[in-house]
This record gives structure tokens, C-alpha cells and sequence, in this order.
């Protein structure tokens, strides 16, 4: 290295969490700019941010190194760099001990962990957070002399240097000459350092803001807390060397440093954990047998031909890759949840291989489907196949992770986390505080942008004019530039819904790993992109509200006698496809979305494939690529199946020349370029919607040549290219389609064949899906379901089957219950019926808010002394009465030896308001749809099952419950609106132009009244809104599942 | 008999006072503690605006929606109207609530029975400033329940049948406590009527004290004695000239007149002085005001008025006055014996005088304590006048600049322009009118900037060590291409 260089060692980036204004990559760009041969990132008590900044560094010719600054039991801060990888594990460690013993906000490192796990890393003196620097500046040369002894004692002599920082600050000048006296006096190197917590002056703001946050302060009462200057950004080499130019050796000391620095995370030594297998027999062995017992099953013994083919070619390639241990793993996590009764299915890309098919992992059989092996596994992966298993969300899905930290312990497993990121409207709610704008300003702007990120029609200045805040306002500006540079920058660090690493060995030792919020989780520093991109693998564990649904069904089917096997169902029932072709399909996986159920009816769905592109073509992907339309013209014979290229016509054929799935993608590339399957992997991943734009133009810049090359016409390859971008946004497996369109198609057989125990698991199941429970409630009843209302001597704690037509409803839907004391009203009513209102008084341990709102409800209708006449406000009257659990004499009541309490002297509640109670108190009622109250009143309201009949062009109005906003990112701004009324759920489309005029209209109120332009087409009745107003009467409804 | 004075919608006349075209605009006010709307104009609740809504619901409704906070200065001025003129109809009177004062009428005769006197009552109160209704009723919650009950036509109410008129009336007139709402509100009880049909004994035995109080002030039963207050007496003094003076000798004329009657006053009832508020109409309908602090609270007419006097000396106004006012605040005296330690002002308010009038000479903001502002803008400070007659602690503490010990540092307030030549980046000769020579020394630059978000400001320093005969140390400051000699340290 040059001795004109400098090396920065001391730098923190926004993944220090409020202590950092930078990305990573920022920096990294930063010091590739001046040249930097190396830098450092040390984020405050983990790695958070080591593997982009490692990412980004190898990408613009810096070299990473590795450190963190931790936090020690005194408050003060000691940045350590690891010298080689026994020091990367030693820090991993060393952080996660402290994690781990400490609480969320509070994890010191004790000085004795110092000492055990000090090998392999070198420690600096630090900043003004630093020991010596907060002794120095207290006057307190002895303890600073103490310190440093203690630090070489812990560290060796080579491994302790002073680090010299100069911010242009004064008084700076007197500790930096007490510094240089005491590197002089100990013998120990000095080190000049920038103290970097941001890459460029202009995010001094952040800082500032980040500092505001953390001390829960506003920038004008903030005062001393912020930066007196932007000197803390990364500086130049040239301009190192002005700085310390008294000191060369300072600066030189950080170049010859930093050669000894040498680990890089590119080598984790991350191995996956081996399966135990017999003596005498290996991985690869069990795994070929296990695969080829279970084909056998699968393939009901036919092992021949192209099966037997295509097994050995994956088995091959497995076991040459070396992976036969994960997939002996993934084997046995899926045996774990058999032998459990949980309810698993492989996801994704997994489903393309028969491997996984046969070990049961998977449900759709990728041979007689067609589906491409190499989407999963291809010659020549560097990176471990991604196996993600859907389960029962819940308890059951808890149950398989606990299960799997039980195995692998408290170090060897761990989820992955998931950075929270500064967003639209939580960027804009801390922006506001930041500036001490007043509160209902914010509110309003959070009202009007509820849904957090607001592109499309507005520009954000214009937003907050609407917000309240004058354009000329002298700290718009400040919000405006503070928005830009916090927008994307982490927040805090969450939990993965479901990635799990596990690790041969202990996993402490690859990354910190930290405890999670929710007990009994521990969870790693990386989020799974960064897990993937070091070679970590991760299981997806993902919970589906739907598999719990489907489970639960089942079980009630076979309890109820008339159980079917999931694997039985017939894939070629009328009655389903029937019910898709008609759009009923609210509560089913997947195609129950407005979106879904307007495509349903121009799709009509005649076979099982139709359902897996059904599933697959309502995506940001084809949409954005406006592939949905050309699809449904040719499947409609509107326009004529254009294969773009002779070769592609057995790719594209299922789905009539459109590219649909990454699969195709991949094929294409591996037909009319001649990629192999790993460079066709290479293209997928590129494409995928979050890597890098300059990534995806390489590659396809490469798909482009080398299609030339085989001399394919140049209007093809446009089309290929054009279609090959389109996957740029969301591109979507076809074994992925294939694994959902087997959910919607249980879900749809068992709405059509068991309603009453679909029904019933879906409302067990909330929340979940698209509706609202009310929503759900009202699509059973139009198929001819009828609801008991909660009560107190028949419900249970969940929604019951009564019969085939019937469903009680449970005392979950209740809110405002606590479980403990309704579970232990049930055991208390199972050891006897109470008897009287008084009996369940005092038999329980309800309090008198939770008595309220049962009795509210009706619940204890059955308790009422008067029978039949019983009417809520009775059992209301009733629970204010004060009850003396001591008293004698109320056990005598309760046992029926006093005479029972006098008639309330209430009216009955009137229908309204029994509909009022039921909505406040449960989200829906088993009573008439609000609307059906009104509708006498709005005799020129339309209701939503009389529009097929409406002519498309005429002018109408709507009115009722909205139950659904959604304003996709590919609308251009369109906002779609769900009214739901007695009858049924009607759509209508409002214009950007009217959204923005009338938008906290549309957001704030449950009950609207739409009118204007009908479009009738193919089935699909949509209302194009041109006056919008809200139902003035107080009405309750169930809320609205908002995307805008 | 009781009465009860109410001033209608009390936090929005205070809010909005007397604007008849503010009234006619949909406003609503906003409680900033819950966040939520708590009164509306009439329009505002034509379009639909209800009270518990939070703004941004509101504002859906009727998007042209003014939001104001409620203005507590307003409401503590319109209450004090209030009970002031409720004190010149009944010296037993309640201060019941905010715009709510109730008058126990025993002991006067009500000419014309109650309605007359009521309606002559309400005609000599009420003004287009401060609308006012009346209710009359055999007990004061029933009375209570007749003002509220009156309305912009009918503004007198007189309870004769107290059942017929209560039965009618909606629950919430009698404001139930919050904890009872849900639950009457459950058990369908919308009217007075309602509640008052429902078994007093079960409501004690289910609502307890409080739901027995409800039901007692719903069936127009409930016995209360009036919590009385006297009404503040107001010691103010004013008058109307005919034609603007064109001298000050009128006024001061005019104040030595009032200061002399307040203070007579002020002794009667054993008070003095805490502090002066002199207001002068202006022919432009604007009025000029000033408050003044007595430090030490008297009853001395000369020093009353020498306190207006020092303060009209130096007093210019664009337009003429038509009128002075002249209100004193009283206080009890206070009688307080010197700590031994303690050093007090020997005379308050003759310091307090002088400040005065030194403020006359300097301005606002140029005379008093000097106090560093807690931010890294150098010598940012403000001037405090002094809290007289009370021992002043300071004290430092962590949001105090942080004391760097060296040389101490005069500052040229405000600084000198100064001419720098520069070598290498840093200064090498200076010339300004206090100090000129080459550099000999420097240390620098040290880099200061901040209020980025609003006005953001910029400075580098360098301290200068300068040669030659007017040589010393100097702190010099840049700010964009300009440069200052900032202060000369002592050496």
C-alpha cells in the first residue's frame, strides 16, 4: 500500500441503529471515490450491517474489514477489528454472550468477557465514547494510564492502539495532546482515525435527527445533544494527512494496520449441520434410499423411465454438490410434522424437483407437471438450494421451531432478522416530531396517507400542503431533504416471519446472534438476503393462516364422519370450477382478492393448470408487464398465440406465448441463448425484484449477445428481452403456482362440499385473508349457513359445527375477553350447568367490564330468570347488581333457595342497536346486514346483486359497508373500493383526481355511497366512481382491510 | 330561587369571540390532550361534524373545516366577565363551571315573577360579545339545567312544572360522569324521563352514590347549598375622550387621577398593587396595552404612577388615543423578612424603575442578565430581565455550553470587519481597526455550524496570535467570504 494512503478504522454506518447516517454502501462508495484501499465498518454492538457493506465493498474495489464497537458495563465504547477468523469468531461470540445475558436495550460486555474472547481481534482506544477519552477528559491521567495497561494485559501489546481523531472542535486539542503523551510515555502506537458517522457532510442532518430520536428530544429543544459541525464524515486520504500532518505516523499507522487485517467474510466456515446416519453408511446413501423409498410411494411403484431418469440426475447432482445432509434435514423436519399432525407443504422452487416431491416435502409432482429441475439446483451453485416449508400458522408452526431450537440449542439455530426500514408515513410521523411540527399536522398526514408509502399522483411536498403545512413554510425544506435521505435507512431489527438458520457446530461463532422480542426466540444479526449471499442457508418456516384453515377443516370433516383425505380431492370437479368461474370465491387462498375475483369470470378456470396461471397472473409482475391482458385475449381468441420464436413453442405453449413463470425464463435462456442452467439461475436471480438494476443489465446485455450470437432474428430477441424484463418487478415460479394453486383448490373443494367446516376453521382462523370475519359470515349465509349467536351455556372457545347447515359461533370472536377466564368458565361449565345468572356469577371470575360485554351481546341471554323472554338489557340491569362472594347468602341464591332477582325495568334493545352491540362486541353480528336497515330509505341505491343486470355505460349509485381500499402500485393511482351490503360485494374504481379531492372521505368513513358509471364486461360489473358521499347515518359496520 | 348565567358554546366564544363571520364558518376546536373535536359551529355540524371525531374524520366530512386549539386566556377572561356580571345581579353566586355561574336569589324580590324578571335581568347583561342565557328554578341544578335548556330566541327559561320540563330532556344535558355513560348508554336511558322512571334504590344499589346523584338531578330532586364565591372585584379605571389629545399632559393627568382612585380603593379592602395594565384605544380601533410587574407589590400612588409615567416619556404612536384604561391586579401585601445571608434589593421598585428606563433608552432585548444559550452557536446568549425580589440560582447544568478553561476572551459586540491574507488555508496578515500585523501564531480552524433546519448558520474560527506593536491574541471568525475579528484574549 502507499504510504501517501490512509486506511479509515472507525466508522460507524445507520445499522448502528440512531448511531449512524449512512448505508453501508454509501460509505463503501464514499472510500472507493478517494481511492481508499481498505476501510472498516465498526457498527455499535453487532455486525448488523457487515455483510452489505462486505457486498459493497468487494464490489467497488474496497476491502472490507470486519469490527464492531461494544458497548462495555461502564457506558463506555471500545471498537474492536478482527484481525484473522479465530477473531471474527471471537467477536461473534463475544457479542452474543453479551446479547444474550442482557435485555433488548441493555447488553453490556463484561470486562472478563474481554478477556476470554480477545484473541484474533485488535482494540482501539475509541472515541469520545471511549474509556481513555472520557478519562482524559475528566483530568484523570492515572485511570486513563490504568486503562491502557488493562487493555494490553487483555489484548497484547501489538493489539492496542491509541486512536487520534481530530474534528475540528475546540478543546479537542488538549485531549489529543494528553493522547500523544500517553502513546509517548506507554510506547504504544497512535492511530488516526476519522471517527466516521456518515459518508458525505450533507447527512450531518440525519445524524442530528437520529440524535434527537434516540434522547426523545426535537431538534429545537435538542441544544448540545446535536453535532457542533459535518466534520464527521468520511474524509480523503489528502485530506487525512492535512489533518494530522503533525502526526504521519497516525495516519501511516491506519495503512500498516490495516494490511494485518486480514479476514474477510467471504470464508465464514459455515457448515450445515450433518444428518446422523447409521454406522457403516453415509449421507448420500440414506439419502438416495429414503429418496427412492418414498418415490415408490409417490409413483405407486412405477420407478421406470423418465421418474427413475430424473431422480438419479437429482440424486447425482445432490450428492456431488454435497448436499445430501440438507436435504436429509429438510427430510426429517417434514417427518417431525407428520408424525405431529401438522400440516406441511414445500414452497417455491423446491417443488421442482421429484427429490423433494419423493421425501414427501413437497405436494405437486414435477414430472408429470413438466416443471425444470435447474430453477431449484443447477450444475455449479456455489449458493445452498432454498427449501421453504408452508405450515399451519400458529401454535403448530411454533411447535416446528421450538423443535427445531430443542435440537440445534440456543446457539446452533436461530431465526433470521428482518430490517425495519424507515418508510413513508413512520418517516414522516418521526420527521415531524423531529421538527416539532404540531401533532394533529402528523395525524392529518397520517390520516390521509395511512397505507405509508405515497408515490403515484402526489409529490411529497404537495402532500404535505394537503397535510396542513404552507409550502413556504421555512422548515419545509428540511423535512423535504431529511425525508429523502432517512427514507430506506433502518429503523430497528425485527424477526423474519419464518427464515430459520441452523448450523453444524455453534452458529455464535458465524454471526451475533441476539434474543428476540418474542420469548423463547433467538434471533441472528442478518436478514436472509444477507444469510443467502454468505452462503448461510435458511429455512423458510412460514406460517399460512390458510394451512391452519385447511387443517383444521379436515379434522372437523373426520370428526364429523365424513372425512376426505387432502390427497383424494378430485382436481376435476364442475362444482368447484363452477364456483370459480362465477367468482364466489371469498375465503379461499389466494383468488378471493378484487383483483382475483375480477379476472375469475373473463379466466373461467376449466382445469386444474388454469388455477395455478390464475394464481400466478394476478402479480405486480404481469401486470406491471401488461401480460395479463394479452393472456385472457388469447385464451378468449381476441388475438392470435404468438410464440415469439418457433423454438419456444413447447415453453410457452400452457400459457399461449406468454411468459408467465421463471421457469420459462429460464428456459428460454437455456433455448434461444444456450445458457447452462447455473447461467440461467444467474439470469433468474438477477431478475429478482430487489438485486441491483446494474446487475440485471449485465445480464441481460449477456442474454442479448449471446442470442445474437446464435443468430436469432433481432424482433425476437427484442420480445425475449422485453419479456424477460418484465420479471424485473416479481418474477414467480410455476412449482410455486403449482404449490398454491393445490391450496385454492382445497380450500374451493371444501367451501363447495364442506362449507359448514370450512366456514367454521376460516373464523377459527382470524385473522387471515382478504376479509373481515363479518364479510365471511355474510358469503356463508348467501350458501345457505345459518349462525347461532355466541351464548353463554353453548359456545365454546372457538366456532362450533352444529350440523351441516349450522355454526355456533365461539367466544374468540368476543373482544375484550380474557381467555383464562373463559377457558375456566368452560371447565366450570362442564362440571355443571349453571343455573342462573347469579350461579354463573359467582361460579366465574369475569370482571365487570368483561360481564358487560357479554351480557351486551346476548351472550347471557340464557341465563335470564324470564326464558325465552329474556332480553339483553335484562342481563344488563342484572350484572350491575353488586354480588358478595362471602355472603352466605348468595351461594343460597345461587343453589335456587332465594327467589330470583326482579325484572329489569329496561326496554328491549331495538334491532339497531342490538346490530350496534354486536359490531362493537364481536366485528359482526348473526343478525341483518346494517344496510338491510337503510335500504328503504335509498330507494335509488343499487344493491350489489342486482348489478349483472345493469346495462355497462348506465349511471348508478352503491352505498354500503367498506370492507376494502386498495390502491395497487401498478394502478396509476386508481383506488378500488369493496362496498359490501346485504346482498352481497360490489367494486367500484375511483380516479386519482377524485382520490385526492375527496381523500379523507374515502379513507375515514365505514359506510359510503358511490355513484357513477357502470362497466359491464365479461361478467365483471365494476363502478367507475364520479361522486362520492358519505352514509350520514350512524351506522356500525365491520372495518375495512386497507392497501393504500 | 336560584338562576343560573350561562354563555353558550363557552369554549368557542372564547375561542372565537365576537366574529359573526367566524361563526358562520365551519370551526371546530380541538382538545389537545385527547386529540379530538369537543365543539363545532353550526355549520361545521350541518356537515356532519360531531363531537368525539378526530380531526382528520372531521375533516373528511367538511374538508373546508377550520381547527382551532381552545385558548385557556380567552375562557379565564370570559368566565371572569361572567361572574362579574352575575356578582351586580346576586352577591351569592357559584362559579359552577367554566361559563356557568349560578345566583342564589333568596332575599330579592323578583319583580313581575320570575319570567319578567329574568327577561330584565338577561337585557341588562347580555351583549353581542358575551350572549348570555338564563334559566330560573326552584333549585340551582334544576336552574342549571333551564340555562342550558334556553336557547338564542328564547334566552330566559323559568322552571314552573320542573317533571314536564325535565322528562323530555336528552341525558347528556346533565353531563353524567364518564364512567356511567356506557352503561346507561347500554341500558337504552337516552332522556332524563328515563333515568328518573328507574328505581332510585336499585340505581344506588347498581350506580352507586353517583348514579343516586344523576338520578336526584334528573327527576329535578337534588338539594346542594352553593359552593359561593365573591365575585373579583374589578379595579379598573377608564374613560373616553371627546377629541384625541395631542399631548401626554391629558393622560398623565388622567392617570395620576386613576392611580390615585385605585389605590383608595385598594386600601379599602386591605390589598395593593401586583401589577398595572395600561391600555390606550387607538383612532385606528387598534389598542395599545403594556403590563407592568410591580417588584414589590404597594399600594403608593406615586410609585404607581411613576411606573406609567417613565413609561409614557418615551412612549410614540402612530395613531392618536381615544381613550385610556388603567386596570390594577391586586395582590396581599406581602410582609417577608430578609434572610441574613440574603442580599435583597433595598427598594424593588425604584430598580425596577431604573430598568425601565433604561429599557426606554436601549430597547427590548438590551437590558438585563445575559444568559448563554445552550447550542453550539458561538456567544449565543439572551438578555433576562431580573426576576426581582427573589434570590436568582444559577445554575449549570448539562445543557449548559461546556466550559473550556484558557485565556479569557473580550468580545467586540458587534464584531469588527477585518481584512485577512491568507497562506496555505490559514490567515497570515490581519488588518482591522483594533489590531493589525502579521500572523505570528494560529490555531485553527475550528468549524462551527447548526439550526440547519431553519436559518442555518455557518462559521469557521481561528485564533490568531499578531505581531508588531498592536499585536496580541485575537479570535477571528469567517462566515462565507467575509471575515471579523471576533474578541482580543487578555493576556
Amino acid at each position: 500500500m502507499s504510504s501517501e494512503g490512509y486506511v479509515e478504522l472507525h466508522a460507524r454506518s445507520a445499522f448502528s441503529f440512531l448511531r449512524g447516517a449512512a448505508q453501508p454502501r454509501q460509505l463503501v462508495e464514499r472510500a472507493a471515490a478517494f481511492g481508499l484501499p481498505a476501510m472498516a465498518l465498526c457498527d455499535r454492538d453487532g455486525l448488523y450491517g457487515a455483510p452489505r457493506f462486505y457486498a459493497a465493498a468487494r464490489e467497488n474495489g474496497v476491502r472490507p474489514i470486519v469490527g464492531a464497537e461494544v458497548t462495555l458495563e461502564c457506558g463506555s465504547v471500545l471498537p474492536l477489528l478482527v484481525a484473522n477468523r479465530t477473531g471474527y469468531q471471537n467477536l461473534c461470540r463475544l457479542i452474543t454472550r453479551a446479547k444474550l445475558r442482557g435485555t433488548k436495550s441493555h447488553a453490556p460486555v463484561h470486562w472478563s468477557d474481554l478477556s476470554e474472547f480477545a484473541e484474533g481481534l485488535v482494540c482501539l482506544s475509541g472515541d469520545e465514547e471511549g474509556p481513555l477519552r472520557r478519562a482524559l477528559a475528566r483530568g484523570d491521567r492515572p485511570a486513563a494510564e490504568r486503562l491502557v495497561n488493562r487493555l494490553r494485559e487483555i489484548f497484547g501489546p501489538g493489539s492496542l492502539y491509541l486512536e487520534i481523531q481530530r474534528h475540528l472542535e475546540r478543546g479537542e486539542a488538549a485531549t489529543n495532546t494528553a493522547l500523544c503523551d500517553l502513546a509517548t510515555s506507554q510506547r504504544l502506537p497512535l492511530l488516526a482515525t476519522g471517527g466516521v458517522l456518515y459518508a458525505t457532510r450533507s447527512q450531518r442532518q440525519v445524524l442530528d435527527a437520529f440524535t434527537c430520536l434516540r434522547h426523545h428530544t426535537h431538534l429545537d429543544a435538542a441544544g448540545l445533544l446535536l453535532s457542533p459541525n459535518a466534520e464527521r464524515a468520511l474524509a480523503s486520504p489528502r485530506r487525512m494527512r492535512a489533518l494530522f500532518a503533525d502526526l504521519p505516523a497516525a495516519v501511516q499507522a491506519s495503512v500498516e494496520l490495516a494490511e494485518r487485517l486480514d479476514f474477510s467474510l467471504e470464508n465464514l466456515g459455515y457448515e450445515f449441520p450433518r444428518y446422523p446416519v447409521p454406522s457403516g453408511e453415509t449421507m448420500e446413501g440414506v439419502l438416495t434410499r429414503v429418496t427412492m423409498e418414498g418415490a415408490r410411494e409417490r409413483y405407486s411403484n412405477r420407478l421406470e423411465g423418465r421418474v427413475l431418469a430424473q431422480l438419479e440426475r437429482e440424486l447425482d447432482l445432490i450428492n456431488r454438490l454435497g448436499f445430501a445432509g440438507y436435504f436429509l434435514i429438510v427430510w426429517d423436519i417434514a417427518n417431525y410434522c407428520r408424525e405431529n399432525d401438522i400440516l406441511m407443504q414445500g414452497r417455491g422452487s423446491a417443488a421442482n424437483s421429484a427429490v423433494c416431491y419423493s421425501l414427501g416435502i413437497t405436494a405437486c409432482d414435477p414430472i408429470s407437471n413438466d416443471l425444470l429441475f435447474e430453477r431449484f439446483l443447477s450444475e455449479g451453485r456455489k449458493s445452498w438450494p432454498d427449501i421453504d416449508l408452508d405450515l399451519p400458522s400458529g401454535e403448530r408452526r411454533e411447535q416446528v421451531i421450538q423443535e427445531l431450537y430443542r435440537r440445534y440449542g440456543e446457539h446452533g439455530a436461530a431465526m433470521t432478522a428482518n430490517v425495519i426500514t424507515y418508510r413513508g408515513k413512520s418517516a414522516m410521523r418521526e420527521i415531524g416530531k423531529l421538527l416539532n411540527f404540531p401533532p394533529d399536522l402528523i395525524a392529518r398526514f397520517s390520516s390521509l396517507y395511512a397505507g405509508g408509502d405515497f408515490p403515484h399522483t402526489l409529490e411529497l411536498a404537495e402532500h404535505l400542503v394537503q397535510a396542513g403545512l404552507p409550502a413556504n413554510h421555512p422548515r419545509s425544506p428540511a423535512f423535504l431533504s431529511l425525508y429523502q435521505q432517512m427514507h430506506g435507512l433502518p429503523r430497528h431489527l425485527g424477526q423474519h416471519s419464518g427464515g430459520m438458520m441452523i448450523c453444524q457446530g455453534s452458529l455464535n461463532s458465524i454471526l451475533p446472534l441476539e434474543r428476540a422480542s418474542m420469548p423463547g426466540r433467538v434471533v441472528g444479526q442478518w436478514d436472509k438476503d444477507d444469510c443467502e449471499d454468505l452462503g448461510i442457508v435458511k429455512i423458510d418456516l412460514l406460517g399460512l393462516g390458510m394451512m391452519s384453515a385447511l387443517q383444521e377443516s379436515l379434522a372437523l370433516c373426520e370428526t364429523r364422519g365424513r372425512g376426505v383425505e387432502r390427497s383424494a380431492i378430485p382436481r376435476d370437479d364442475p362444482a368447484v370450477f363452477a364456483l370459480m368461474q362465477q367468482a364466489d370465491t371469498v375465503g379461499l387462498f389466494q383468488i378471493e382478492s378484487r383483483a382475483q375475483i375480477a379476472t375469475l369470470p373473463r379466466m373461467k378456470p376449466a382445469c386444474f393448470y388454469d388455477v395455478v396461471i390464475e394464481v400466478a397472473i394476478i402479480r405486480p409482475g404481469p401486470i406491471q408487464g401488461d401480460l395479463v391482458h394479452p393472456y385472457l385475449n388469447r385464451r378468449a381468441g381476441r388475438e392470435p398465440v404468438d410464440y415469439i420464436h418457433p423454438l419456444l413453442e413447447p415453453i410457452l405453449r400452457r400459457t399461449l406465448g406468454v411468459p408467465l413463470f421463471q421457469e420459462q425464463i429460464l428456459k428460454i435462456a437455456m433455448v434461444m441463448a444456450d445458457f447452462s442452467g447455473s447461467e440461467a439461475e444467474e439470469l433468474r436471480r438477477a431478475l429478482s425484484f430487489h438485486r441491483s438494476h446494474e446487475r440485471m443489465s449485465k445480464v441481460l446485455v449477456k442474454l442479448e449477445a449471446a442470442m445474437q450470437r446464435k443468430g436469432v432474428d433481432p424482433v425476437a430477441i427484442e420480445k425475449i428481452i422485453r419479456s424477460v424484463t418484465s420479471f424485473a418487478l416479481y418474477g414467480f415460479p410455476e412449482s410455486h403456482a403449482i404449490s398454491f394453486a393445490n391450496l385454492v383448490w382445497t380450500s374451493a373443494w371444501l367451501k363447495v362440499h364442506r362449507p359448514v367446516e370450512f366456514y367454521t376453521a376460516l373464523l377459527n382462523n382470524q385473522p387471515m385473508g382478504f376479509y373481515s370475519p363479518a364479510t365471511l359470515l355474510r358469503d356463508a349465509r348467501r350458501r345457505g349457513l345459518h349462525f347461532r349467536a355466541v351464548a353463554i351455556d353453548k359456545a365454546e372457545w372457538e366456532c362450533t359445527v352444529v350440523d351441516d347447515e349450522t355454526i355456533q359461533l365461539g367466544f374468540c370472536m368476543v373482544s375484550g375477553l380474557k381467555e383464562g377466564h373463559l377457558r375456566a368458565m368452560l371447565t366450570e361449565r362442564e362440571e355443571r350447568p349453571f343455573s342462573s345468572l347469579h350461579d354463573w356469577r359467582l361460579r366465574t371470575s369475569f370482571n365487570r367490564d368483561e360481564q358487560r360485554t357479554l351480557a351486551r351481546l346476548g351472550a347471557l341471554n340464557p341465563l335470564s330468570s324470564t326464558g325465552p323472554e329474556a332480553h339483553r338489557r335484562e342481563l344488563l340491569w342484572q350484572v350491575e347488581e353488586a354480588i358478595d362472594r362471602e355472603d352466605l347468602f348468595s351461594w343460597s341464591r345461587s343453589e335456587g333457595r332465594l327467589p330470583p332477582p326482579d325484572t329489569a325495568p329496561l326496554e328491549p334493545m331495538s334491532l339497531p342497536e342490538r346490530l350496534a352491540a354486536d359490531y362493537a362486541t364481536c366485528g359482526l353480528s348473526a343478525g341483518p346486514h346494517p344496510m338491510a336497515l337503510l335500504r328503504a330509505s335509498l330507494p335509488q341505491v343499487w344493491r350489489a346483486v342486482d348489478l349483472p343486470g345493469v346495462r355497462d355505460g348506465d349511471w348508478i349509485t352503491l352505498a354500503g359497508n367498506v370492507i376494502c381500499r386498495q390502491r395497487p402500485g401498478t394502478a396509476k393511482g386508481f383506488v378500488f373500493v369493496s362496498l359490501e351490503d346485504e346482498t352481497g360485494i360490489s367494486n367500484a374504481v375511483i380516479p386519482p383526481q377524485l382520490f385526492e379531492r375527496q381523500r379523507l372521505l374515502i379513507t375515514q368513513e365505514s359506510f359510503l355511497m358511490i355513484s357513477g358509471i357502470v362497466q359491464n364486461k365479461e361478467n365483471v360489473v365494476l363502478l367507475r366512481a364520479m361522486e362520492i358521499a358519505p352514509l350520514q347515518q350512524r351506522l356500525h359496520g365491520s372495518a375495512s382491510h386497507d392497501f393504500h | 330561587m336560584y338562576a343560573t348565567l350561562s354563555i353558550p358554546e363557552f369554549a368557542l366564544q372564547a375561542a372565537l369571540g365576537h366574529q359573526p363571520e367566524a361563526w358562520r364558518r365551519p370551526v371546530a376546536l380541538v382538545d389537545p390532550e385527547s386529540g379530538r373535536l369537543f365543539a363545532a359551529t353550526v355549520p361545521a355540524r350541518a356537515a356532519g361534524v360531531q363531537n368525539g371525531m378526530t380531526p382528520a374524520q372531521a375533516q373528511a366530512r367538511a374538508p373546508e373545516l377550520e381547527l382551532l386549539h381552545r385558548v385557556p386566556e380567552g375562557e379565564a377572561a370570559l368566565q371572569a366577565i361572567l361572574l362579574e356580571a352575575a356578582g351586580s345581579v346576586s352577591a351569592y353566586l357559584e362559579a359552577t363551571a367554566p361559563g356557568l355561574c349560578t345566583l342564589d336569589l333568596q332575599g330579592l324580590t323578583l319583580e313581575g315573577g320570575p319570567h319578567r324578571w329574568g327577561e330584565a335581568v338577561w337585557k341588562r347583561l347580555a351583549s353581542p360579545e358575551v350572549p348570555l342565557r338564563l334559566g330560573v328554578a326552584a333549585n340551582p341544578d334544576l336552574a342549571i339545567l333551564a340555562a342550558r335548556v334556553a336557547t338564542e330566541r328564547e334566552p330566559v327559561c323559568v322552571v314552573e312544572h320542573p317533571s314536564a320540563f325535565l322528562d323530555p330532556l336528552p341525558l347528556e344535558i346533565l353531563e353524567p360522569p364518564p364512567e356511567l355513560i356506557p352503561i346507561l348508554s347500554d341500558w337504552g336511558i337516552a332522556t332524563l324521563g328515563a333515568l328518573r322512571r328507574l328505581p332510585k334504590g336499585e340505581i344506588a344499589a347498581r350506580l352507586g352514590v353517583p348514579g343516586v346523584r344523576l338520578w336526584e338531578r334528573a327527576a329535578g330532586a337534588s338539594r346542594r347549598v352553593l359552593q359561593l364565591v365573591r365575585a373579583a372585584e374589578l379595579f379598573e379605571e377608564r374613560f373616553d375622550f371627546e377629541h384625541e389629545p395631542e399631548t401626554a399632559s391629558p393622560i398623565l393627568f388622567l392617570l395620576r387621577r386613576f392611580a390615585d382612585r385605585l389605590v383608595e380603593r385598594l386600601n379599602a379592602v386591605g390589598l395593593v398593587a401586583g401589577a398595572l395594565r395600561f391600555s390606550l384605544p387607538l383612532s385606528d380601533g387598534t389598542l395599545y396595552e403594556r403590563y407592568f410587574t410591580i417588584p414589590s407589590p404597594s399600594a403608593d400612588t406615586d410609585l404607581l404612577f411613576r411606573v406609567l409615567e417613565t413609561h409614557l416619556e418615551t412612549l410614540r404612536l402612530d395613531h392618536g388615543p381615544t381613550g385610556v384604561r388603567l386596570r390594577a391586579f391586586p395582590v396581599k401585601p406581602g410582609f417577608r423578612q430578609a434572610r441574613f445571608f440574603e442580599n435583597n434589593l433595598r427598594d424593588p421598585n425604584r430598580f425596577a424603575e431604573t430598568l425601565a428606563r433604561l429599557l426606554a433608552l436601549a430597547g427590548q432585548g438590551n437590558v438585563g442578565i445575559p444568559r448563554r444559550l445552550p447550542c453550539h452557536r458561538p456567544d449565543a446568549f439572551c438578555v433576562e430581565l431580573p426576576r426581582l425580589g427573589r434570590a436568582e440560582v444559577v445554575e449549570e447544568n448539562a445543557s449548559s455550553p461546556p466550559l473550556l478553561f484558557g485565556l479569557p476572551m473580550r468580545r467586540y459586540r458587534p464584531p469588527l470587519p477585518a481584512s485577512i491574507q491568507l497562506e496555505n488555508a490559514a490567515p497570515c496578515h490581519l488588518n482591522s481597526p483594533e489590531a493589525s500585523g502579521p500572523v505570528i501564531g494560529c490555531l485553527g480552524p475550528y468549524r462551527l455550524s447548526g439550526q440547519w433546519w431553519q436559518e442555518g448558520w455557518s462559521t469557521v474560527e481561528w485564533d490568531v496570535a499578531i505581531g508588531g506593536p498592536r499585536g496580541g491574541l485575537y479570535r477571528l471568525s469567517q462566515q462565507g467570504e467575509a471575515w471579523q475579528l471576533e474578541g482580543c484574549y487578555e493576556q
